[in-house]
C-alpha cells in the first residue's frame, strides 16, 4: 500500500485512526498496540503477502535474540549473540538484496556460470533490518531494556516509517507508547501531523511526479539530448529525487504525528548545505546517525588520527552506496562522496570566499554525483548523459522511471 | 532543443491553455512551454531552498489562509491520485 | 513574543482545516455532478449542448441517462455518420452505440442495456465483416474497462468525481466544443475533423509494392473460424428475433480495395466472402431486417481518395450511404443477394489483377 492512494488516505488511514483511539479508551493499551501493529502488517502485506513472511521471522528473530541476551549474560555469551544477530540480519539483507549481485560478479570475475533466479526485494527491507540491526548492538552495549513482544513488533512493524524510514531508534519510538498523554487525542499532534502529512503528499504527487514527467520522457529520447537540455534532465531529476523521498518522509512523520507519536527528522534543507559533510548532516539524517553510530565510531570515528578518519570515511561510505543499492554504481556514487569528505577532512581551507558560493558548489557536487554515477543506462559503455554533457554522439538508452536499471558493469564507468 | 523537451510538460493543470494555444495561436506553444519549465523550475528550486515543512506550518499553518492552502493542496493532490505513481526509494 | 497556540487553538485550526477540505470536495463533486462529462448522471441539463466526443467512456452513460428510441450501431467506420439526418429521415431518436472494433458481442453488450429500457424502433447496424469473426465474449470487463462508468451505483465513483482530467481536462474541452459546435448533434464521435482522406494517406497503410507474388496465393483454411462466425451470425440472429417489433437496417459498408487486395495476398478472400454471405444470408429472411449492400461500389472502393487507411472512408461515404438507403436504393434481398455476392467476387477478382495497380505501380 501507498500512503498517496485512495484506499490508503480514504480507507486504511481513517480506520487506523479511529481504530486507534477507540480502543485508546480501555484500560489497557495492549488492545490499541495489538490493534496497530495489526493494521501495520495488513499495510506491509498488501503489496506483497509472501513479503510479511519475512518481516514477520525478521521481527520473531531478532526478538528470540534479545531475549537470549537475557538469559544469557556471559561475555562471551553476549558476544556471540551479537554475533549471531549481526550475521542474521545482514544474512537476510545479503540473501534479498546482494545474492543476484554477488552471482553476477562471480560470474564476471572469476568466469564461473552461476545462474540463478532473480530474487524479489522485500519492500523496506534495507529499513526495518537496520533498525532492528541498532536494537540488537544497543542490547549487546546494554543500552536497550528488553521490550515486551508487542511493544518490539510495534517499533519494528509501526507502518509510518516501515517502508522507507525514518530509520528509528528504539529509544524513540518504545518510550513513547508508555507516555500516558499519547493515549489520548490530541489536536495539536493530530493537526500538526496531517499538515506535515498534506505537505509531504504534495511534495511528492504535485511536484516529483510533475518533475518526473519530463525526466521520463527525455530518458526515453536520450539519444537526441543537447548539453543544455540534459542538464536541465539532471537538475530535474535531482530535485525530482529530493521531493519524492522527503515528501514520502514528511508524510511518513506526518501519519505518526496523528497518532500521537513523533518521528525523527530525516531532512532538513540538503540543498543549504554549503559542503558535504553538512549535507550528509541534513539529507538522510538518520541513516547518516546510524552509520555513524555503528560504523564510524566503532572504527575509531576521528580519534586514531587522520590518515584513520579517512580511511573510515571511504569504508563508511562505502557500505552507504552499497546499502542504497546493489550495484557497483551506488557503489561508486557512494565513493565519490567519501572522497569528497576526505578532501574536506584533508584541506578545510579549500572553500571559496562567499558562503552561497560553497552551497552552490556542493549543491553541484551532489547533482553531478546522483546523475553521473547513480544513474546508468543498459548497454552502454558510457553512461550516455556524460556524452551529452561532452555534446558528443549519444547512442539510445532508455529507463523506466519505476525501478532504476542500474545493471552493474565496472568496465562501464 | 529546450523547447521540444519542455514540450512534454502537459499536465491536466495547464491543459486548457495548451489546447487553446494549439487552436488559436501555436507559435506561442514553445513559449508556453518554456514559461511552464521555468515556472517548474522556480517552484522546486524555491522550496528547495526555501524553509522546511514544519516552519511553514509553524509560521502559517493556523490562520485561515493556511488552512485553505493545505485544503487545496490536499484536494489537488487527492484528485491528481489518479496517475501512476511509485517511489523511488522502494528500491531499498 | 509570539503566543504559543495552545490545544483549544489547534482543535479549532483542525476544524477549519476539516471545513476548507470538505468545502473543497463538495465544490468538485458539485462541478462534476453538474457538467457530468461522462453522462453517469443525467443528460445535459437545460441549455447546455450535449458533446459525445469520448467513445469509450460516455458510451455507458449516453446508453443508461439519454432518451432515444433506436440505435446507429457499428465501428469506427459508423461513428461519422450523421444521426440528425435519420432523426430527421425516420421521425426518430437516435443514440449511436460505437466499438473500435465493432465486435458483435460488445455492441450487443450495449444494444440489450438500451433495449432493457424501451422497445427501440430502428436499429441502424453497420455490419463489418471481421465483426462478424471476432469473439464471442464480450470484451468489456473490470479488466479492461473503467468499471465505474459501467454500474449504476454511485459509491465506486471516487475516481469519476475526484479525478484532475476530469476536472481540467474533460470539462473545459466539453465546454469549448459545446461553444465550437464539435461531436454536438448528429455528429458524435465524429472523428474525421483535421484528418486527410487521399490516395498518398492511404497508401501509407499498406505497402503492395513490396509484395512479390508467384502464382496464385493459397487460401487459408479457416475451419478453425468457423464456430465464432456462426456463433456471431447466431448473435445477430438472436438479436433480430428476440426484437420483432425493431426494424433494423444492416449496412455493409464499402471496404477499399486495399482490403480486398490485402485479403487475397493472404488468402483470406474465400474466408471474407464465407463470413459476409453467412451474415447476410442469415438476416435476409427476417421480415424485420432490411440489408443495404455497398461494397461492389467500385467508383468509392477503387478511389483511394476515398480512404485514409485501408478501411476508413471520408464522412461523405457516409452521408452517402445514409441518402442511398433512406431512397431504398442498394438494397439487397433474398433474390439478388446471390448474384451480388458474384459480383463481388468479380470486383475482387478485378482489384488484384488491375485495379490495385493503378496505384501500386
Amino acid at each position: 500500500m501507498l500512503f498517496n492512494s485512495v484506499i490508503f488516505i480514504t480507507i486504511f488511514l481513517p480506520l487506523a485512526l479511529f481504530g486507534w483511539y477507540l480502543l485508546q479508551k480501555l484500560e489497557n493499551p495492549a488492545f490499541a498496540k495489538a490493534f496497530l501493529v495489526g493494521m501495520s502488517l495488513w499495510f506491509y502485506g498488501y503489496y506483497n503477502v509472501r513479503y510479511l513472511w519475512i518481516l514477520a521471522g525478521s521481527m520473531a528473530a531478532n526478538y528470540l535474540l534479545s531475549l537470549l541476551f537475557e538469559r544469557f549474560p556471559g561475555k562471551g555469551q553476549q558476544k556471540l549473540l551479537l554475533f549471531l544477530g549481526i550475521g542474521g540480519n545482514l544474512g537476510l539483507l545479503f540473501y534479498y538484496k546482494y545474492f543476484n549481485f554477488f552471482v553476477e560478479n562471480c560470474n564476471f570475475f572469476l568466469h564461473t556460470d552461476i545462474r540463478i533466479e532473480k530474487i524479489a526485494l522485500p519492500l523496506g527491507i534495507s529499513f526495518f533490518t537496520f533498525q532492528q540491526l541498532s536494537f540488537v548492538i544497543e542490547r549487546y552495549r546494554k543500552g536497550a531494556p528488553h521490550y515486551p513482544a508487542l511493544d518490539y513488533a510495534f517499533f519494528v512493524s509501526f507502518f509510518p516509517q516501515l517502508i522507507a524510514g525514518p530509520i528509528v531508534l528504539h529509544q524513540e519510538l518504545i518510550p513513547q507508547l508508555k507516555e500516558r498523554r499519547n493515549r489520548r487525542f490530541s489536536a495539536e499532534s493530530f493537526y500538526d501531523g496531517a499538515c506535515l502529512f498534506i505537505l509531504g503528499l504534495a511534495k511528492k504527487v504535485l511536484l516529483a511526479d510533475s518533475l518526473a514527467v519530463l525526466v521520463s520522457a527525455e530518458y526515453n529520447n536520450i539519444a537526441m539530448l543537447d548539453t543544455p537540455s540534459a542538464w536541465v534532465v539532471v537538475c530535474w531529476f535531482t530535485m525530482e529525487l529530493y521531493f519524492d523521498f522527503s515528501g514520502y518522509s514528511d508524510m511518513a512523520r506526518g501519519i505518526a504525528g496523528m497518532f500521537g507519536f513523533s518521528l525523527p527528522e530525516n531532512f532538513n534543507a540538503p540543498f543549504r548545505a554549503a559542503s558535504v559533510r553538512e549535507f550528509w548532516h541534513r539529507w538522510h539524517m538518520t541513516l547518516t546517525r546510524f552509520l555513524t553510530q555503528y560504523i564510524y565510531y566503532p572504527l575509531g570515528g576521528s580519534r586514531r588520527g587522520k590518515a584513520r578518519k579517512c580511511l573510515n570515511l571511504i569504508v563508511v561510505f562505502l557500505l552507504s552506496g552499497l546499502w542504497h543499492g546493489a550495484n557497483w554504481t551506488y557503489i561508486l556514487w557512494g565513493l565519490m562522496h567519501g572522497a569528497a569528505l576526505v578532501f574536506e577532512t584533508l584541506f578545510p581551507k579549500a572553500r571559496f570566499r562567499w558562503e552561497w558560493m560553497n552551497r552552490l558548489a556542493t549543491t553541484v557536487f551532489v547533482i553531478l554525483c546522483f546523475f553521473r554515477i547513480l544513474v546508468r543506462f543498459p548497454g552502454d559503455d558510457r553512461p550516455a548523459v556524460a556524452e551529452a554533457f561532452h555534446g558528443g554522439k549519444q547512442r539510445h538508452a532508455s529507463r523506466s522511471l519505476q525501478h532504476f536499471d542500474l545493471s552493474g558493469e565496472l568496465c562501464g564507468l | 532543443m529546450l523547447p521540444g523537451v519542455c514540450n512534454t510538460l502537459i499536465y491536466p493543470e495547464n491543459y486548457a491553455v495548451f489546447k487553446l494555444l494549439e487552436r488559436k495561436a501555436p507559435g506561442l506553444l514553445n513559449p508556453f512551454f518554456l514559461c511552464c519549465f521555468f515556472l517548474l523550475t522556480a517552484i522546486g528550486i524555491l522550496l528547495l531552498r526555501g524553509n522546511k515543512a514544519e516552519q511553514w506550518i509553524e509560521k502559517r499553518g493556523y490562520t485561515w489562509r493556511g488552512a485553505f492552502i493545505l485544503a487545496t493542496l490536499f484536494f489537488w493532490s487527492f484528485i491528481s491520485l489518479s496517475q501512476v505513481s511509485v517511489f523511488l526509494y522502494f528500491n531499498f | 513574543m509570539k503566543r504559543k497556540l495552545c490545544e483549544k487553538d489547534k482543535r479549532k485550526a483542525l476544524k477549519r482545516l476539516l471545513a476548507a477540505v470538505a468545502a473543497e470536495f463538495a465544490l468538485a463533486a458539485f462541478l462534476v455532478w453538474f457538467f457530468d462529462p461522462f453522462y453517469q448522471y443525467h443528460m445535459p441539463f437545460f441549455g447546455m449542448e450535449t458533446v459525445l466526443n469520448d467513445r469509450d467512456n460516455q458510451m455507458p452513460g449516453t446508453v443508461r441517462n439519454f432518451s432515444y428510441d433506436s440505435a446507429l450501431v457499428g465501428s469506427s467506420v459508423a461513428e461519422n455518420f450523421d444521426s440528425s439526418w435519420l432523426d430527421g429521415k425516420y421521425g426518430c431518436t437516435t443514440l449511436k452505440i460505437i466499438r473500435a472494433s465493432g465486435s458483435v458481442a460488445d455492441l450487443l453488450y450495449y444494444l440489450e442495456q438500451a433495449q432493457e429500457r424501451q422497445e427501440l424502433k430502428y436499429v441502424f447496424w453497420t455490419l463489418d465483416i471481421t465483426a462478424v469473426a471476432s469473439p464471442l465474449e464480450v470484451s468489456l470487463n473490470r479488466d479492461t474497462a473503467p468499471w465505474y462508468l459501467h454500474t449504476e451505483t454511485v459509491l465506486d465513483d471516487l475516481p469519476y468525481v475526484y479525478n484532475k482530467e476530469i476536472l481540467l481536462e474533460k470539462i473545459p474541452s466539453m465546454l469549448a466544443y459545446a461553444h465550437e459546435g464539435i461531436n454536438t448533434g448528429g455528429q458524435a464521435y465524429n472523428w474525421a475533423r483535421g484528418k486527410v482522406f487521399s490516395a498518398a494517406q492511404a497508401m501509407r497503410a499498406y505497402d503492395r509494392s513490396g509484395i512479390v507474388l508467384e502464382g496464385e496465393p493459397e487460401e487459408v483454411d479457416f475451419t478453425g473460424s468457423l464456430d465464432v462466425i456462426h456463433g456471431n451470425v447466431e448473435l445477430l440472429t438472436d438479436q433480430v428475433t428476440a426484437h420483432p417489433d425493431t426494424v433494423y437496417r444492416f449496412l455493409v459498408p464499402p471496404l477499399s480495395m486495399m482490403w480486398w487486395d490485402c485479403a487475397y495476398v493472404n488468402g483470406q478472400l474465400e474466408e471474407r466472402f464465407y463470413i459476409l454471405n453467412q451474415a447476410v444470408s442469415a438476416l435476409l429472411p427476417f421480415e424485420n431486417v432490411e440489408v443495404y449492400y455497398f461494397q461492389n461500389e467500385d467508383w468509392i472502393v477503387c478511389n483511394l481518395d476515398n480512404y485514409m487507411d485501408m478501411v476508413h472512408y471520408a464522412p461523405e461515404i457516409n452521408q452517402y450511404m445514409l441518402e442511398r438507403m433512406g431512397a431504398g436504393e442498394n438494397r439487397v434481398t433474398e433474390e439478388n443477394w446471390e448474384d451480388t455476392l458474384e459480383e463481388l467476387r468479380r470486383l475482387a477478382e478485378r482489384i488484384s489483377r488491375e485495379e490495385i495497380f493503378r496505384y501500386y505501380q
